[in-house]
Parts: structure tokens; sequence; C-alpha cells
């Protein structure tokens, strides 16, 4: 049976599915090469975290995720003291960690946290490559295979939350947006497993959705709405049930805009 | 004239996804009526529901998408049933097959049957094929039908002076009157009538719009200026008021088209919002009386220099408005402070016995740094804010005005919306959405600033009771502040003198009884202060020359507007 698999086949089997639509492996890859930090812009549920994930597993890497919010501090990314029985004991943070294994540490939706808690990254970003631990009066050297990925949603809110624009120059950039109708069903169809007719339809009405301006929706529905709508379908849900529950519900509150999205759905898809 | 009652149809949103970008609807409820559009709004039936009315409603959005109406020489089909139709079979299939990735199946499969296999790769080709006389299908009844006269009577531009309603009536009334004609079939006659003679003539001295100029504007006495100012894509287009005057008119030829004439027929579409208006001589509210629709700008030119959006940022009146401070805050990391912070405690613990100093920001204290306020700036871009000359009329000095202020307060963190707002009549009050609440202020911002389309007329009690309802809905904040930015005449459409100041002073007080803070800004208005103090009320406005003197004076106003609503507010509770 093992010899049914060559090295490579393996490899794709075990890799997380992800269907490119541009260069951004082949970006990835060289920028891995290089060394160089790599920043991942695109709005919610475009695919940046399953690229990641995908890319971790091609390149045969442990991947560190860490959610960025507003209260994380930079304690939480590189570590701190804790009491332990009366005893003070050292406790590595994730991105210590990452730095010490040599992997792919993915900072999602880094934008989130506040610039005190991302200057600890800087070094990291440029051509130094090394972490400070202050405390431990420590300066970690990142070893070739560490990777630093940032990703952030560029429609989103605060301009003052912005990265700052020394962060930015550092970084390597790839942009995503949502895959071409081709590319998606695709995805939908691999993700869920329903039939392409339905997949097709899915997407027909999430590329309608996505013609809406933000002065209508200030959101919009990702592929990953739709993956959700084509599972709960492959679930015995009638079509419109199931985009109304993975679509539309998670997408807004406002009653009147619901009834607006409602149209647009019973026109796209059958009961 | 039969009218049906109507379920309200949210289509909006179904047309706006389709088409690409926000439509009007207005629904037909004469029995039999087909669905058109004059490359603007859409004109649906009535009568059939909403999702038997999808195919008509998805037609008519695929033209707009796909620019049908906007083809060179639409004029040519005015007379010609048959040649519509072609056009219409042509330009469905077109615009369909360009969209065709969010258009639905069943749908698409629909249109089969009326396949041309012609192939046209814009709208001119498609009216060469039409006008070529090539056996194509007949359309059926859910294409709708083409109204080339609605499209041309929507771009009609000129210069021209002063328009008159009675003017403009026999103009509506000799158009009516070749609709019938047309309507007859009886192209002969068509042909023959004079004033189709006119509209059919090539351009220049005595071409249609020259023409036009002096049928509608009585100008013989020079008809050289007539003949050289009516073409459409001429340079040399009348200036100032003048040009003015002719976008109105253009404006009111098709809110006529929308309203005065067939308002029995149309109903506007629930998206639009009815408000009521205040009569002051009868001390009551006129329910309903308003109707105010959410646009996206879209002037085809820039009314102003857009450098002056260029400006740097403002650091005074960024200074100045950054001390306002409004609610209070709890703010951990303090020296001093009523509470000790658990976490910041053991930190400090851990610190110490390690041999570190630490940290001894361990309490957390309740301060005054809170803000929370969410601004909408209502910018009125009426035709009487182009008064004055050159580069510093009132519209640059308002344009200047808002812009640094929504710059301004974006910057700080607060939650900043901007629309410009315009009239024509009680029943088209128009928003142009510039900036919502919930959309970052950026380039597109920019870009649709500069499609600021300044014309029409101010009812300003409509604007300010549609933009405390935003404020309402789509803040969020606990304080909310609406800054208008007018040169504080009010008028439009039956909406004049003391009527329209009264009304404009009790929309403003509705918005404080909700805990809305209202600030009348005039930048470099002639307005004097009697005229301001009639429109808003004596405590509401500041008057200022230009944009630069709002460092020194906003954040006052400001404060007091907003002690003001929420002293309002609190009677209101109490
Ligand atoms: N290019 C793609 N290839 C495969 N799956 C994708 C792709 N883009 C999106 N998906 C699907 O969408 C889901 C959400 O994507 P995710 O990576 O979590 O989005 P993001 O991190 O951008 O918010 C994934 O779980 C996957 O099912
Ligand atoms: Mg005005």
């Amino acid at each position: 049976m093992q010899g049914a698999f060559s090295a490579d086949d393996r490899r794709t089997v075990d890799q997380p599915y992800y269907l490119p639509s541009g260069n951004e492996i082949e970006v990835f890859e060289a920028a891995h090469r290089q060394r160089l930090p790599l920043m991942l812009k695109g709005p919610t549920g475009c695919g940046k975290t399953r690229l990641v994930e995908h890319m971790a597993a091609r390149l045969g890497l442990p991947l560190i995720t860490i959610a960025c919010h507003e209260d994380i501090t930079a304690a939480d990314l590189v570590g701190r003291y804790l009491l332990h029985g009366g005893e003070t004991v050292w406790v590595d943070g994730p991105l210590t960690r990452a730095v010490r294994r040599g992997a792919i540490c993915y900072l999602d939706e880094v934008v989130e946290a506040r610039a005190d808690t991302t200057v600890v990254i800087h070094p990291l970003a440029d051509h130094r490559r090394e972490l400070h631990l202050e405390r431990l009066n420590e300066t970690l050297r990142a070893p070739d295979n560490f990777m630093l990925v940032l990703s952030y949603n560029p429609g989103y809110q605060s301009v003052l939350k912005d990265l700052k624009q020394s962060t930015r120059q550092r970084m390597v950039g790839i942009e995503l947006g949502y895959p071409a109708a081709e590319r998606e069903v695709r995805i939908v169809v691999r993700e869920s497993g329903i039939d392409e007719a339905r997949a097709v339809e899915l997407v027909k009405l999430a590329h309608a959705i996505r013609k809406l301006d933000a002065s209508m929706l200030p959101d919009v529905c990702s592929t990953r709405t739709l993956v959700s709508t084509a599972r709960l379908l492959c679930e015995g849900l009638s079509p419109r049930a199931a985009a109304t529950a993975a679509m539309l519900l998670p997408l807004c509150d406002d009653a009147e805009v619901m009834r607006g999205l409602r149209e647009v759905v019973n026109t796209y898809l059958p009961e | 004239m039969a009218s049906v009652s109507i379920e309200p149809h949210p289509l909006r949103m179904l047309a706006a996804a389709v088409a690409g970008s926000p439509v009007a609807v207005s629904y037909l409820t004469e029995p039999g009526a087909r669905c058109w559009t004059d490359g603007e709004r859409i004109y649906l039936s009535a009568e059939r529901q909403a999702g038997e009315g999808g195919r008509e409603l998805l037609v008519q959005c695929a033209l707009l998408a796909g620019g049908a109406l906007k083809a060179v020489g639409l004029r040519a089909l005015i007379g010609s049933i048959e040649q519509r139709q072609c056009f219409l079979v042509l330009e469905v299939e077109r615009c369909c097959a360009s969209i065709a990735e969010r258009l639905p199946r069943a749908f698409l499969n629909a249109l089969e049957p009326y396949r041309t296999g012609q192939g046209p790769q814009d709208a001119e080709e498609s009216l060469r094929i039409a006008r070529s006389r090539t056996r194509l299908p007949k359309p059926p009844e859910w294409y709708g039908t083409l109204q080339p006269w609605a499209v041309l009577r929507r771009n009609v531009r000129g210069g021209g002076r002063s328009m008159d309603a009675r003017k403009l009536e026999q103009l509506e009334a000799r158009l009516g009157s070749l609709e019938a004609e047309q309507a007859d079939g009886d192209e002969d006659a068509l042909v023959r009538n004079p004033f189709w003679k006119l509209l059919s003539s090539p351009l220049g001295k005595d071409g249609f719009f020259a023409r036009f100029m002096r049928e509608i504007f009585d100008m013989q006495s020079s008809p050289d200026k007539a003949a050289d100012s009516g073409i459409e894509g001429s340079s040399e287009m009348v200036s100032g008021r003048a040009s003015r005057h002719a976008l109105d008119l253009g404006k009111a030829l098709r809110s006529g088209l929308a309203v005065a004439i067939p308002s029995a027929l149309l109903v506007p579409e629930g998206g639009a919002h009815s408000y009521p208006e205040w009569d002051g001589s009868k001390g009551r509210y006129r329910p309903d009386w308003t109707s105010v629709e959410e646009v996206a700008p879209a002037a085809d030119e820039p009314c102003f220099d857009e450098t002056l959006l260029d400006a740097a940022t403002d650091q005074p009146l960024l200074r100045s408005l950054a001390s306002l401070c409004l609610g209070f805050r709890r703010h951990a990391g303090q020296t001093a402070g009523d509470d000790l912070v658990l976490d910041r405690l053991i930190r400090l613990a851990v610190d110490l016995r390690t041999g570190h100093s630490g940290d001894e920001r361990i309490y957390s204290a309740s301060l005054r740094t809170r803000r929370d306020l969410g601004v909408l700036i209502l910018l009125d871009a009426s035709s009487s804010t182009l008064e004055g000359g050159g580069n510093d009329r009132v519209v640059d000095r308002q344009v200047r005005a808002a812009w640094k202020l929504c710059r301004t307060f974006d910057r700080l963190g607060d939650r900043v919306a901007l629309y410009g707002f315009h009239s024509w009549g009680r029943t088209l009050v128009r928003f142009q959405h510039l900036k919502a609440f919930d959309e970052r202020l950026g380039a597109e911002t920019r870009k649709r600033m500069g499609r600021l389309s300044v014309a029409g007329y101010t009812r300003s009690g409509a604007a300010i009771r549609h933009a405390t309802e935003l404020l309402d809905a789509h803040s969020g904040t606990p304080f909310k502040l609406l800054l208008l930015i007018s040169d504080g005449y009010p008028y439009d459409d039956q909406y004049e003198g003391e009527y329209a100041d009264q009304d404009t002073r009790k929309a403003l007080e509705e918005a404080r009884a909700r805990g809305v803070a209202c600030l009348c800004l005039s930048v470099g208005s002639d307005a004097d202060v009697v005229r301001l103090e009639r429109a808003w009320g004596s405590a509401n406005y500041l008057a200022i020359g230009n944009a630069t003197e709002m460092a020194a004076r906003l954040r006052g106003a400001v404060e007091r507007a907003i002690g003001a609503a929420a002293r309002k507010r609190y009677v209101a509770a109490a």
C-alpha cells in the first residue's frame, strides 16, 4: 500500500485544500526562502487562514496562530512569569515558541492589536530577525525556517488603528479577494460536497450580494459563508432556508435590510 | 385612474445587487403597465407580486448595468416601435451576458428563446442593427418597454434664463402630444409635428437645442448665444447662473416626469423614507408629506476644484476638538485611583520578587475622557450655494469645511457620516451618500465627494428629519451630533418664507428631543443674523467666514449643543 503514494502525493493528501487565485503560493514560497515577513490583505472569509495552513503543510513547518484583539499585550505574545506554588516560573508566549521552533507565526487580524503590543514584532520583521525577551534579558535569533505572517482586513474601520508605515515597509504583501465565480464554485463543491449545479446558484447569489455598496450593507458574504450554506444544503435544508441561516443572518440585524436581502435570495434560489 | 393597493416590496436591494449600483424603484399602478427605465430609475409594474416581478426587474437592472440607455443616438428610435423592440431584444441579450455570473440560471434560461445571434459589442452597435431592419425575435412582455423620450428628457442640458412653471408645462404638453401620436403608430403625423422636426433636425444654429432654448426660454433676443450654449458636450456652456438654472431645468423636467405629472401613477419604493412636515400657519403636521431617497452622487464633472480636498490636517482644529470630552471612562494603569487592578497587582508582586523594579500603575480610575460621539455632517448641495465668484463661492467654503470636519472627527476616532442634500419638491428630497457611519474614510469617499452634484433647492426640514433618523439608527454612540452646513436659505417648491423657517426649526427641535445635538454652520454665506435666527433658532447656529475660523469657535458651540440636547432628552424622559 505504501508504495502507492509518492512523497509528493502524500503531501497533497495531508495538505489542507487551497485553490489559488493568482501567484500567492509562489510569492509565499519566495518570501519564505528569502526570510521576509508577509502581510496578507483581504476581506474576512476569503481564505487567508486557509492559505497559511496550506503553506505550512506544504513547507513542512509547524504553524502557530495568534488571533489578535484589542486587549492582547506584549506579554501575551512573548511570555511572562507566573506564580507556581510560591515559585515564579517563566512561560513562553506563542511568538517566542514560534521563534524557538522555527515555525510560521500567523498573527490574524493584526490591526486589532494596539501599537504598543505590535512593537515587539518589529525587530523580528526587519533584517535582524530577533526577539528580545526583556524579562529574561535574552535575545533570540530566529532560525531560517521561522516566518512571520500577518493578516488584516483593509476594509475595516478606524484609520487610527492602521498598521504603522514603518511596520508595513518591512513586509511583502499579498492581496486576496473573493475568488472569481468559476473558482469559487470549485471551492464550494470541494469543501462541502454539494453538486456543482447548486454550487453555481449559490455563487451567483453571493456575487450579486457583493455588488451592494457599503451604504446598504456594511459587510458582505464571504466564501466562508458560502461553504457553510452549502453544508447546510447537504444536511437537507432547503436552499432558501440554508442561505438565510448561513449567509443572511450573520450579515446584519436591520429588519428592513433583511427584508431586502430575502427578496434577493428568493429571486436566486428555489424554495 | 385605477390604483392598486401595493405591498411594499423591498426591491431596492435586489435592484442594486443586480444593477451593481443603487437604483431607485417606482411602481406603476396603471393596469397592464410595462416596466421601463430612464437610465436612472426603474419603473416597475405594481400588479405583479415580488417573486413574479423578479424577471421584469432583472431585465431592467441588466439594461442599467450594461449602459443600454447611454447609447449615443437613442433619439433615432423615437417614432418606430419596431426598431425600439429590436433594440430592446439586442440589448437585453448583450447586457445580461455581460453580468451573467450574477444572474440566476432560471432567468438566463428564460432568455434563451429570444436569442438574436447578433452579438453586438455595445449599445451603439445594437442601435445600428436595430435600424438596419434585420429580422429579430419579438421581445416578450416581461422585457418591458423602452422610452427614449424619458431618457432624452433626463439628459436635457443647456443654458438659459429662469424657467417658469408655465413654460415647463407647455413643454410637457408638447412632449405628451408627441407621445400620443407615437402611440397611435401614425408615423406620418409624428413626422409632421413641428416639435418633432425641431427635435430630429441636426445640431447647429437651427438645431434642436438652439430651437429648444428659444422655445423654452424666450431667447429670441440673442439666438446666437442660445445656439452656442445648449449643445451637449459643448465647452461653451453658459457660465454661472444660467447653466445652473439649466441644470435645475433638466432635473425639474425629470422630477416633473417622476412626480408632477404621473404622481397618481407612481408610488415610491418602500426604501424611500417618508417624513411629515410642519405647517406652522395651521399649527399641525402634514403626515408623510415629504419623501427622501438616498442616492450615490453622480455629477459627471466635479462642481468644485478638487484640490480643495487636499489641504493638510488642520492641527488647531484637531487639537481643539480633541479636548472635547463628554463622559467618564475607566482607565486601568493609573498611579492613583479608586480601584486596584488585580492583574497588575500580581504582575508587580512577581516583578518585585524576581528582582525587577516593576510597574506601579496598579490602580484604575474613572476619568472624563470618553467621547462616544457620532457626528453626521449634512451638507447643503443646493444651487443657491453656487453664489459668489471664482473658487471662493459658498459651496467651496462649505465643501472645505465639511471635508475638514469629516477628517478631523474621523482622526479623533469618532463615528462620522457625511451626506449632501438637495431637493426638487416635496417628493424628491435627495441624500447624496458620501460616507456612511460604517464606511472607512478613504479614497472612495474622496471620489464620491468629487461627484457631489450641486443643484436644486433646500428642503431643510425633511433633510434634518432623515439625518436624525440615520444618526439614531446607525451612529451607535450615546452622544449624537448633527452638523448642518448650509447658507441659511431654506427654499423649495411650496417651501418658502415663514413656512420653510418654521418647519426647519421644528425639525431641529424634534431632533433635540430625541437627544441629537444640532449645530447649524453657515460658512461665508451672506445671510445675516436675523436670517439665520429665523431658520435655525437663536441658540443653534454658528456663522463663520471660512473654514479656518472653525478651530477657534467650533468646540464651544458643539459643547453647548450637546448640553442642550442632553437637557432636552432629560426633560423628555422625566
Ligand atoms: N482559495 C480557497 N481555497 C480553499 N478554500 C477556501 C479558499 N478560500 C476560502 N476557502 C474556504 O473559506 C473558508 C474561510 O476561509 P478562511 O481562510 O478562514 O478566511 P479568512 O482567514 O480570510 O477569514 C475556509 O475554511 C475554506 O472552506
Ligand atoms: Mg439652498
